[in-house]
């Protein structure tokens, strides 16, 4: 059995992650530089991820650096890659969780709307995806498999029906999905690049304090349905990107992970 | 350390998956209560914690025996006064075509496999919710419960029913205690390789290694490894979560 550092079960491994100048994403960078990892925030936000990289570079030096990113631009993902790549040598470990949602009903939702979240939270998937894969295979030793984790952010809303946000369960349906696909091209190559999916449920961010306003998380009525009666924080998903991308988790891929409190373990309430 | 101060009680502690979370639920500062029914080898786990200046206790139990778990959770709550943490582990396997498989094989399984659990859960959890309220019930499930396959009816089905006791105890036992199940895949420990006794074993390492999509054939730990995680306060707003481990096979 290998032995693992728990207290630094990433170190010296090299990290992407979207959607990093807030909220999950921030807290996975911070995360995974906690256990060891150097990590490349990548946002499209260049005001709000320098102020995000300029915080962790300060608590964690050198460990941290921004790059701005449109994860939907197929050319700048592989220049984001080879970049990288040239710099570190390596990249060990992609954490997909750029995503964006306009709520609204299926039968209300404008066809624009539905385009632009199938085009971040779709095609920025595969995009960042496919070119980790690639850099994961470049940057393997000689005769050696390739090695790395990814790690894609979908959604309760990629499990199951959530009122309201019908176009956002599509895409996060289509990450579930592709998940365990590319896990299994992967692991037939004989390749060890595990490819697993987070499913979170509420969680208090700036893309949800904007869905529902920063108001809705004081009232506890609101998770009340919610067996642990709480919202989750983005360190809950951080966690277990951490998990995910060490090797303790070294048997796990084409996994989907729930973290919702217990809210889509059935239905609550008296029978 | 995630688990200093913690109490902890691994059922089918004595051997393969729960021998090895035993063991490390000790190294990561927690007093750990590991279960069986074989005294002699629980002594010898017993031993390996205290060698590595862990906190052991074994207790012969049987887990289908419901007056077991009474006394079992007696003993705990005299020494400790509380539980932080549930491993439903125990469990046992045995195959073959239903045509074969006599009523009282099945429902043999069903009381070591489910009844176990039901069990556990039921009388635990005064002693959970007595603890420091967070605390946390892990069943170890399989595979087998997410997926069917050919000749495995018995466990398959028992497997299928502690997932959905995981489900509904989730949505029960909260906000206080969290319920989640790991479904594993083979991992080659003794349990595997007395289950293929006679056969070659790097053979048989060969065969579940090539008969799933990730090449590689965990042992123990990577299952209690995933046990750990979803009982530690880093998974603390995780319940109701069944979490495969199991080299991609459930995936396709």
């Amino acid at each position: 059995m290998q032995e693992i550092n728990s207290n630094l079960p990433l170190k010296g491994l090299v990290a992407v992650v979207t959607g990093a100048a807030g909220g999950i994403g921030l807290a996975c960078a911070e995360h995974v530089v906690v256990a060891g990892a150097t990590v490349v925030m990548a946002d499209n936000d260049v005001k709000r991820g320098e102020a995000a990289a300029a915080v962790l570079q300060a608590k964690y030096p050198a460990q941290a650096e921004f790059t701005a990113l449109d994860v939907t631009d197929e050319a700048a993902w592989n220049k984001l890659m080879d970049d990288v790549v040239s710099r570190h040598g390596r990249v060990d470990i992609l954490v997909n969780n750029a995503g964006v949602c306009v709520p609204a009903r299926l039968q209300d939702a404008s066809f624009e709307d539905f385009k632009r979240m199938t085009s971040v939270n779709v095609d920025g998937t595969f995009l960042g995806a496919k070119a980790a894969i690639l850099a994961m295979r470049s940057s393997a030793a000689e005769g050696e498999p390739a090695r790395g984790a990814i790690i894609n952010i979908s959604s309760i809303a990629g499990q199951t029906a959530l009122m309201g946000v019908g176009g956002y369960c599509a895409t996060k349906a289509a990450i579930t999905n592709m998940t365990r696909a590319l896990a299994v091209e992967c692991a037939e190559r004989r390749e060890f690049i595990r490819i697993n999916s987070i499913h979170p449920g509420t969680v208090r961010t700036p893309l949800t304090e904007g869905i529902y306003g920063a108001d809705y998380f004081d009232d506890s009525a609101h998770f009340s349905p919610v067996p642990l009666k709480d919202f989750a924080r983005p360190e809950d998903i951080a966690a277990a990107v951490v998990y995910l991308a060490s090797d303790e988790s070294r048997m796990v891929t084409g996994s989907d992970l729930t973290i919702d409190g217990g809210f889509t373990a059935g239905i609550a309430g008296e029978f | 350390m995630r688990f200093t101060d913690k109490t902890v009680l691994v059922t089918g502690g004595t051997s393969g998956i729960g021998r090895e979370a035993s063991l490390a639920f000790a190294r990561e500062g927690a007093r750990v209560i590991f279960t069986g029914r074989d005294a002699v080898r629980g002594e010898a786990v017993a031993a390996a914690i205290a060698s590595s200046a862990g906190e052991g206790m074994f207790l012969q139990h049987d887990v289908a025996d419901e007056q077991s778990w009474i006394e079992t959770l007696a003993v705990i709550g005299d020494q400790y006064g509380s539980l932080d943490v549930l491993v439903n582990n125990a469990g046992i396997f045995t195959h073959g075509p239903i045509e074969n498989t006599s009523l009282e094989d099945f429902q043999e399984m069903w009381k070591t496999n489910v009844n176990s659990v039901f069990l556990g859960m039921k009388y635990a959890m005064p002693l959970l919710q007595a603890g420091s309220g967070k605390g946390a019930i892990l069943n170890v499930s399989s595979l087998s419960g997410l997926v069917g396959h050919p000749d495995v009816v018995s466990y398959c089905t028992t497997k299928a029913a502690s997932i959905m006791l995981t489900r509904v105890m989730a949505i029960e036992a909260g906000p206080s205690v969290r319920v989640n199940a790991v479904a594993p895949g083979p991992v080659w420990n003794e349990l595997l390789e007395r289950a293929h006794e006679g056969q070659n074993a790097e053979e048989m390492k060969s065969y579940y290694r090539e008969s799933q999509p990730l090449k590689f054939l965990g042992d123990s730990s990577d299952v209690s490894n995933g046990i750990l995680f979803l009982c530690s306060d880093a998974a603390r707003y995780i319940t109701g979560s069944i979490f495969r481990i199991d080299a991609g096979r459930g995936a396709d």
